[in-house]
C-alpha cells in the first residue's frame, strides 16, 4: 500500500496495527539510539537465553569451598564469589531470571490490566464502580510491607511466586490507563454503529475498541518492562527477593553488600550492574522511539 | 401502512448532586414525543441544538435509555426490549451517523467495516460477501477496488457514503439519518441528499431524518416535526409548516431561512424583525408556566400545532 506523507499526516493521530508495523519500523530505524538498542538488546537476549541453555543450574549454586573468591582466570571468567560459585555463569543464569521475571510480570499485568480496564470503561455504571473501588483498595495497601511479609511466609520462594506477587499489585496501573483510554474511545460513533449493527458487546470490545487503544497498550507495555527489571533487582538486593539459589541480578549485586567485595572484587557486582544499565536503557530507548510512533504529531520518520 | 409508531417518548437524563451522589433532577431530553411514520415517506425531525431531535433518533435505535413511553415498530413495542430481545430488530431498524470521521473505526478496511452487520446476521463465504460489498460500494458511488484501503484514505463524502453502504447490507425497513450530512461541503450535501432518495425508490426505504438545516429538510422530506426544548411544538406536512406555521417557534425557525435573492432581502429583514417582535412579545402565550410547550392539536387534519 503506498502511502505517501500527505495522507499519514492526515490520519487520525493513533494508528499502530495493521499498517502501524510499518510505521513502528520507520520510527526506530529514524532513531539511531533506538536502532542501536534494538540490535544490543537483541543480542545480549539471544546470547544470555542460548548460553543458559548449556548450564547447568545445580552445578552453578553449588558451594565448592576449594574456589572461593578467585580472581578472574580462564576457568572462572569473572572469578567467583564466597561460595566459589563461577560468578560468570551466574550473570547469565541471572539475567535471564531477571529477564523473565520482568516479562513474565509485564505480560500478567497487562493482561489483567486490559481485562479489567476495558470491562470497566466500555460498561461504565455498576460495573465500572466495582472494578475502580477493588483497585483503588488494592493501591491503598502497603504495597512493600506486604512483599515483604509474603517473601517471608512462602516457604518455597521461586521466579513463578515472585512474579504471582509483583502481579497483585502491579495491575492496577495498567487498569486505570487502559479504562480512561475506553471511557473516550467508548463514545465515539464508531462503536455506537457497532451496537446499533447488532454486534455482541464483546466482539465490540476486542475487535473494535482493543485495536484502537493499542499503541497505548505497546508503550506502556515496553517502559513498563524496563521498570519491573529495576523492581525485581531493589528487592533481592534489600534481600526480598530471590533466594542465592536462583542467581539473578539482584543477587549479584547484593553481594556488594560486603566492603570487601565493593572495595576490591568489582568483578563480581560491577558486570551485573552494567548489565542492568544497559537492558533498561536500551529497552527505554526502543519505547520512545515506540511512543512517538504512537502520535502522529511527535514521529520522526 | 404504519411502520413506527412513537408514543409519548420520554427520554431522562439523572442528576446527580448532594452527598451521596444521588439523583436531584433529570434533564428532560425528551419529554413525551409522539409522531408515526408510514411505510416509504420520509420524516423530518427539525430543531435547534440540544432540542432532543438526536436523542429521539438514538432512542429508536436503542442507543439511549428510554425513560418512558411506547416505541410501536410494526406494531411491536420495542421500547422495553433487552439487548437480545432485540437483535432481530437491528436487521430493520439502521442508522447513518452525523460524523463521518468518528462513525468509520479507523483500524478497519472498508470491507470489514461494511460486512461487519452481515456478519452478524448471516452467514456467507469470504467470496459472496467480497461481492456483496463490491456491489454495494458500486451502488453508493464507489470504486469496488477501495474494499482493502483504510477509512483515512477517504474524504468525508465518500466516508459517509461507506457508513450509508453499511446501513443498507441488511436491507433494512427504517433508515434513521442523524443529520447525515451536516458534516459535509454543500456541494457534496446535495451528492448525498440525492443518492439518499435514489436509494429511497430502489429499497422502498423509509427516513427518519434528523436535522437543523431547513433547506435539507424540506428537499427531503414529506412531514416533519418542529422540536423544541424535548418536545414536538408542531407537525406537519412540509408544504403546511414552510408556508403556514402556527407557532411561534416555527414561525421563527422558518423566518431565518437565509434567501438567495438580493431584491428581497430587505423585504425579508423586515418580516424577520416582524416575527421576533412576535416572538418576544407574546413567546410566553405558547408556553405554559413551566416553560413546557402545550400538546399537540390537530388544526386539519395533517396539521397539529402545540397550542394551550
Amino acid at each position: 500500500m503506498g502511502m505517501n506523507v500527505e495522507t499519514v499526516t492526515t490520519a487520525p493521530p493513533k494508528e499502530i496495527s495493521p499498517s502501524g508495523m510499518k510505521v513502528i519500523w520507520r520510527e526506530i530505524r529514524k532513531d539511531r539510539m533506538a536502532m542501536i538498542s534494538l540490535v544490543v538488546l537483541g543480542i545480549v537476549l539471544i546470547a544470555v537465553y542460548s548460553a543458559a541453555l548449556f548450564i547447568d543450574k545445580d552445578a552453578v549454586a553449588r558451594v565448592d569451598v576449594f574456589s572461593i573468591y578467585m580472581d578472574p582466570s580462564s576457568a572462572y571468567w569473572l572469578g567467583t564469589d564466597y561460595g566459589g560459585r563461577d560468578v560468570f555463569k551466574q550473570l547469565i543464569i541471572g539475567t535471564r531470571n531477571s529477564f523473565s521475571i520482568s516479562l513474565g510480570i509485564t505480560v500478567l499485568t497487562a493482561l489483567i490490566g486490559l481485562s479489567a480496564g476495558l470491562i470497566a470503561g466500555y460498561f461504565g455504571g455498576w460495573t465500572d464502580n466495582i472494578i475502580m473501588r477493588v483497585i483503588d483498595f488494592v493501591i491503598t495497601l502497603p504495597q512493600m510491607m506486604f512483599i515483604i511479609v509474603l517473601v517471608t511466609i512462602i516457604p518455597k520462594f521461586t521466579v513463578t511466586t515472585f512474579i504471582l506477587i509483583m502481579t497483585l499489585f502491579l495491575w492496577t496501573g495498567k487498569a486505570r490507563l487502559i479504562r480512561s483510554k475506553v471511557l473516550s474511545e467508548r463514545e465515539l460513533d464508531y462503536v455506537h454503529a457497532s451496537q446499533t449493527l447488532g454486534t455482541p458487546h464483546w466482539k465490540i470490545i476486542l475487535y473494535h475498541i482493543l485495536p484502537n487503544v493499542s499503541s497505548l497498550i505497546i508503550v506502556n507495555f515496553t517502559l513498563n518492562l524496563a521498570g519491573n527489571i529495576g523492581l525485581e533487582t531493589a528487592l533481592t538486593f534489600l534481600g526480598f527477593g530471590l533466594p542465592e539459589s536462583t542467581p539473578s541480578l539482584g543477587t549479584l549485586i547484593a553481594y556488594a553488600t560486603n566492603p570487601e567485595v565493593l572495595e576490591y572484587r568489582w568483578w563480581i557486582w560491577l558486570p551485573a550492574s552494567v548489565m542492568i544499565l544497559i537492558l533498561m536503557l536500551s529497552i527505554n530507548f526502543i519505547g520512545q522511539a515506540l511512543k512517538r510512533a504512537g502520535d502522529a504529531r511527535q514521529r520522526r520518520g | 401502512m404504519t411502520l413506527l409508531k412513537v408514543e409519548d417518548l420520554k427520554v431522562h437524563f439523572p442528576i446527580r448532586g448532594g452527598f451521596f451522589r444521588t439523583v436531584v433532577d433529570h434533564v428532560r431530553a425528551v419529554d413525551g414525543v409522539s409522531f408515526e411514520l408510514e411505510e416509504g415517506e420520509t420524516y423530518g425531525l427539525v430543531g435547534e441544538s440540544g432540542s432532543g431531535k438526536s436523542t429521539t433518533g438514538k432512542a429508536i435505535v436503542k442507543l439511549n435509555k428510554v425513560t418512558s413511553g411506547k416505541i410501536l415498530f410494526e406494531g411491536q413495542d420495542i421500547a422495553n426490549y433487552s439487548s437480545r430481545q432485540i437483535k432481530p430488530y437491528r436487521r430493520d431498524i439502521q442508522m447513518i451517523f452525523q460524523d463521518p470521521y468518528s462513525s468509520l473505526n479507523p483500524k478497519k478496511r472498508v470491507l470489514d467495516i461494511i460486512a461487519e452487520p452481515l456478519r452478524n446476521f448471516e452467514r456467507h463465504s469470504p467470496g459472496e460477501e467480497k461481492k456483496i460489498i463490491q456491489d454495494y460500494l458500486d451502488k453508493v458511488g464507489l470504486s469496488p477496488d477501495s474494499i482493502y484501503k483504510y477509512p483515512h484514505e477517504f474524504s468525508g463524502g465518500q466516508r459517509q457514503r461507506i457508513g450509508i453502504a453499511r446501513s443498507l447490507t441488511l436491507k433494512p425497513k427504517l433508515i434513521i439519518a442523524d443529520e447525515p450530512v451536516s458534516a459535509l461541503d454543500v456541494s457534496v450535501q446535495a451528492q448525498v441528499l440525492n443518492f439518499l432518495q435514489d436509494l429511497q425508490e430502489e429499497f422502498k426505504l423509509t427516513y427518519l431524518f434528523v436535522g437543523h438545516d431547513l433547506g435539507v429538510i424540506r428537499h427531503m422530506c414529506d412531514r416533519m416535526g418542529v422540536m423544541y426544548r424535548g418536545r414536538l411544538v408542531e407537525e406537519g406536512t412540509s408544504k403546511e409548516i414552510y408556508n403556514n406555521p402556527q407557532h411561534i417557534y416555527t414561525k421563527r425557525l422558518i423566518a431565518a431561512i437565509p434567501d438567495l435573492e438580493p431584491s428581497v432581502r430587505e423585504e425579508k429583514a423586515i418580516a424577520r424583525q416582524k416575527v421576533s417582535e412576535e416572538y418576544e412579545q407574546s413567546y410566553s402565550k405558547y408556553f405554559d408556566e413551566k416553560g413546557r410547550a402545550y400538546d399537540l392539536k390537530p388544526i386539519s387534519t395533517t396539521h397539529r400545532v402545540a397550542l394551550p
